[in-house]
């Protein structure tokens, strides 16, 4: 695609929607409103917190949001966060290579990035932990679905009020209230042949001040069956023999097979939220354990075909404490005191003799990286409500934190479990233990007239590991005529680089020099407007990222400066990487949204689209490109029936998103350097479209009391996701070599499940 | 100096605030909307609406809501199509507030928070009057309050006590009525 392409697609999809705006508006204004549709209207506005940290309604926010209720998640069966965002938010997207879904935004997404751009919240307490930047977006988020009263999708630079990796946005998950939670719930589910979940969970009120909700869940899949291959490995460098793909399988340099043992995960998780006036307490605790059938982007080593002790495990807890006070009618207080520790592992046997290169060792080698954070912090917050009617209020907040963060990797035996090496690629290098991390922030809201709001702040955050960084955030919001809102919006917002970028190094990976956080600015300009109980939203945006961290192989020249500066370490390879900040993009793109109600509330109906034309520079491809694995245009489809009270719902979801290059499409070896062969597609793997239905029948079981069902059927229409399986080096066409293949897709899942709820 | 407010605050264990869960903007235009669907809402309130926004003397919680919804509701062209004023009230005792209900000939009164306490008092004083009272939170409608808002999943809730709706001669038209949580 050239840029000149993209742009007449983008602008022939922006006249269509407008046009389609128009006419719903003028619809609008012949309707009369006779029958409390004026009330449902208002009914309907989603109430948020996100993007201001105060209490306000969804059109007045400054940022683009979706608020995304537990009904919907249970109307259109819902399972996980990534389906949620697939299936019912705007502007967000998520793709599953079989392992942690990445995850990204208005036509940006950083393929296996950890859900770095994106900060993650849990009742506002940020999840993003330092090593990786990571948070987990799928199942392995780690609350009980039955727990979450609603979803705050903000999309848009969010720093302003959150600091780092708030790049894409920023979700928040919020949890029920003992009064929405009521009683004691037990609920198993299962998806016939791969998947089941437990989970109970229970609330409740002490007197009238206090009150308990509590979940625990345990999630766990194994399946389905998926076949790859054959693909060709080649010969091994070291011994000279066709690479060994199996666990001490014969040495035949093919990888391919049925991988029964190798695609599962499990997950154990917890929370609690208790508050008694005004105090309230956050707990949170998981365990994430999954393993892929195929070795991913950014995995360091491939490990054993189908070998099922190959790994990651994720372990996370947090407590989070919060007191508020308003001690006049003009000054708000709040103190938030939190701890969060997280620890991951991941391990890989790897039988190929070139991964093994140890004297005498005749067996498999297994890889053990280890990695653990801690970090405390203390959060303070002042809200100066100047006029007591919140036409001008002030806020300003500190957070300082204290980060430790510690890692290494284990070379063992896989049969004796003997340590070839021990402790490599430690972190943090040297005696810095720990991390002081300050973020000082800033936002003026001002409503000098009842049709215009105006929101302007700034936060500063500081740290030794980089120069301080602000992020500004300016919003204007005016209720230009009845119905009508109009939104303005600049916002910058930046990502820290991770530890794990900031200072890892093995034999193929030399370690950073001065990584510069990333930086994204961005203008969006946004209309709402209210139709009766219909709403529509179209907005259009332009955002500019820089400094993206990325791997930059090294070149033969930089080889040769290196070692005249003797900081070539004895052990480089001469396929060594080096993260850096090299990559930029640009991109524009518009957002849409219609949503309501009709036959008297019964029915339920919501679009979500988006379209962005986006271009990525980087020096490993040398030119602009689309960006991997990111649909360009993708959103959503829903529809909703309620029979009534006693009766069943019907939803009906669907999930669509374009045609978009694969993971690793883009990247190219060093072609100086002989045995790798140069390698850049000569025709680039698109991945046709994909369209996920999905429909849902939920309700009570009739004569049971307090039980209640909910089924779902999922069907997605096409087998390739966005994901190259395999060496792509001698692959010059994916769609016919037999040497890669676009990772397969669970196609068809069904899945039935029952609650049963004491009530008090 | 944050510090020092915070800690001085805790040591002092002030009683927990009753904390709003609705936006008050959003409060006031539901409240309008609801008044005007009403049927008795222009006999009870003749040409113009008067509504007595109640807070709690001492409480900042109170002071604040009642103070933004008298700037809501006055951004508001018009009540039920009658032209409306505000007027702000602290609480001294039930009697008194149904005198000053009959003496302003109030026709809606808002409650803001701290007055968990008081509701069920306030209920049997204003029983015989015409009047819509409002609740700030949704615990008042269940001991008196005639109509209320909650936050459920993101989005508010309406609440109505009916029986006390009909003791104080409020009658919504079923078209809302079905729109809200109610209370018998």
């Amino acid at each position: 695609m050239t840029f000149g392409r993209g742009r007449r697609h983008v602008g022939r999809t922006l006249v269509f929607a407008v046009h389609v705006f128009g006419l719903s508006v003028s619809a609008s204004a012949r309707a009369v409103d006779e029958s409390g549709t004026d009330v449902q209207a208002l009914l309907d506005e989603n109430i948020v917190t996100t993007a201001s940290k105060s209490l306000e309604t969804g059109t007045a926010a400054p940022a683009t949001s979706t608020s995304i209720t537990a009904e919907d998640l249970r109307r259109y069966g819902i399972h996980s966060l990534d389906e949620a965002i697939n299936f019912l938010s705007l502007g967000v997207v998520t793709a599953n290579p079989l392992r942690d879904p990445d995850i990204g935004s208005r036509g940006v997404l950083v393929t296996g990035d950890h859900g770095n751009h994106i900060l993650l919240l849990i009742n506002g307490h940020a999840v993003n932990e330092p090593l990786y930047g990571s948070a987990q977006f799928g199942r392995g988020m780690g609350v009980p679905l039955e727990m979450i009263d609603h979803l705050e999708v903000v999309i848009g630079p969010g720093s302003v009020l959150y600091g780092s990796s708030a790049m894409f946005g920023v979700i928040n998950v919020i949890t029920k209230r003992a009064k929405d939670f009521a009683g004691t719930h037990v609920i198993a589910e299962t998806e016939v042949g791969k998947s089941y979940r437990v989970a109970g969970g229970a609330g409740y009120q002490f007197g009238h001040e206090t009150e308990l909700t509590l979940a625990i869940g345990y999630y766990a899949q194994k399946g389905p069956s998926f076949t790859f291959g054959p693909q060709n490995f080649g010969v091994d460098d070291v011994s000279g023999a066709p690479i060994v793909t199996t666990y001490k399988g014969p040495a035949t340099g093919i990888w391919s097979g049925t991988a029964h043992n190798s695609y599962y995960s499990y997950v154990p998780e917890a929370v609690l939220r208790f508050s008694s006036g005004n105090l309230e307490v956050n707990l949170r605790g998981a365990t994430y354990k999954r393993s892929a059938p195929y070795a991913a982007y950014l995995s360091p080593v491939p490990g054993d075909f189908d070998y099922p002790d190959n790994y990651d495990l994720d372990r996370s807890a947090s407590a989070d404490i919060a007191y508020r006070v308003r001690p006049t009618a003009v000054l708000d207080l709040a103190a938030r005191v939190y701890g969060d520790t997280f620890d991951t592992q991941r391990i890989y046997t790897v039988s190929a003799s070139s991964n093994c290169i140890y004297r005498g060792n005749t067996s498999p080698c297994l890889y053990h990286w280890t990695g653990t954070s801690q970090w405390v912090g203390t959060e303070l917050q002042g809200s100066f409500n100047w006029l007591q009617d919140s036409s001008l209020v002030t806020l300003v907040g500190a957070d300082v934190r204290v980060v430790s963060v510690q890692a290494k990797q284990d070379v063992q035996n896989a049969d004796t479990l003997a340590y070839h090496e021990s402790s490599t690629n430690v972190i943090p290098i040297g005696n810095d233990k720990v991390e002081e991390v300050l973020g000082a922030y800033l936002q003026q809201t001002w409503t000098p007239a009842p049709f215009i709001a105006l929101n302007a702040g700034a936060r500063i955050d500081a740290s030794e590991r980089y120069d301080p960084v602000i992020s500004p955030r300016f919003a204007a919001n005016l209720a230009a005529w009845r119905g009508g809102t109009i939104k303005l919006i600049y916002a910058e917002a930046f990502r820290a680089p991770s530890w794990n970028e900031a200072q890892s190094s093995n034999v193929n990976l030399l370690t950073a020099e001065s990584l510069r956080p990333e930086r994204v600015r961005s203008v969006e300009a946004v209309l709402e407007q209210k139709l009766g109980a219909q709403r529509v939203l179209f907005g259009v945006f332009r955002s500019w990222w820089t400094d993206l961290i990325d791997l930059h192989r090294l070149t033969t020249q930089e080889y040769i400066d290196l070692a005249a500066q003797e900081k070539l370490p004895s052990l480089l390879s001469f396929s060594a990487q080096q993260y850096r900040n090299i990559t930029s993009i640009d991109n524009f793109g518009f957002n849409a949204r219609f949503e309501g109600s009709f036959l008297g509330n019964k029915a339920h109906y919501a679009l979500n689209a988006t379209s962005a034309f986006t271009s990525r520079v980087d020096d490993e491809y040398g030119a602009s490109h689309p960006p991997a694995v990111t649909p360009q245009m993708f959103g959503n489809a829903r529809i909703a029936y309620e029979f009534g009270e006693r009766y069943p719902v019907i939803g009906l979801a669907a999930h669509f998103v374009g045609k978009r290059p694969a993971a690793r499409t883009f990247e190219k070896y060093v072609p100086q350097i002989a045995h790798f062969d140069p390698y850049r597609f000569a025709k680039i793997p698109y991945v046709e479209p994909q369209l996920e239905l999905r429909l849902t029948v939920s309700g009570p079981v009739p004569v049971v009391p307090g039980l209640s069902y909910r089924a779902s059927l999922d069907y997605a229409f096409s087998d390739e996701a966005p994901y190259i399986v395999g060496r792509p080096v001698d692959n010059h066409n994916v769609r016919t070599s037999p040497t890669a293949q676009f990772a397969p897709v669970d196609r068809f899942r069904g899945t039935v499940g029952l609650q049963y709820d004491f009530l008090p | 100096m944050l510090v020092g407010a915070a800690t001085s605050s805790l040591l002092a264990r002030r009683a927990a605030a009753e904390s709003i869960a609705v936006p008050i903007r959003l409060q006031a235009e539901l409240l309008a909307k609801m008044a005007s669907y009403d049927r008795n809402f222009q006999a009870r309130t003749g040409e113009r609406v008067r509504t007595l926004l109640l807070t709690k003397l001492g409480d900042p919680e109170s002071a604040r809501a009642g103070a933004e919804m008298k700037t809501a509701l006055a951004s508001i062209p018009s009540i039920g199509g009658l032209p409306h004023d505000e007027e702000l009230a602290s609480y001294a005792d039930a009697a008194a507030l149904a005198d000053i209900c009959r003496a302003r000939k109030v026709s809606i009164l808002y409650v803001a928070p701290g007055f968990s306490q008081q509701v069920d008092t306030m209920r049997e004083a204003v029983s015989e009057l015409s009047l819509l009272t409002v609740g700030s939170l949704a615990d008042y409608v269940p001991n008196g309050i005639v109509l209320g808002f909650d936050l459920v999943s993101g989005r508010s809730k309406l609440l109505v006590n009916l029986t006390q709706a009909r003791r104080q001669q409020i009658d919504f038209r079923a078209e809302v009525l079905k729109l809200t949580r109610v209370y018998e």
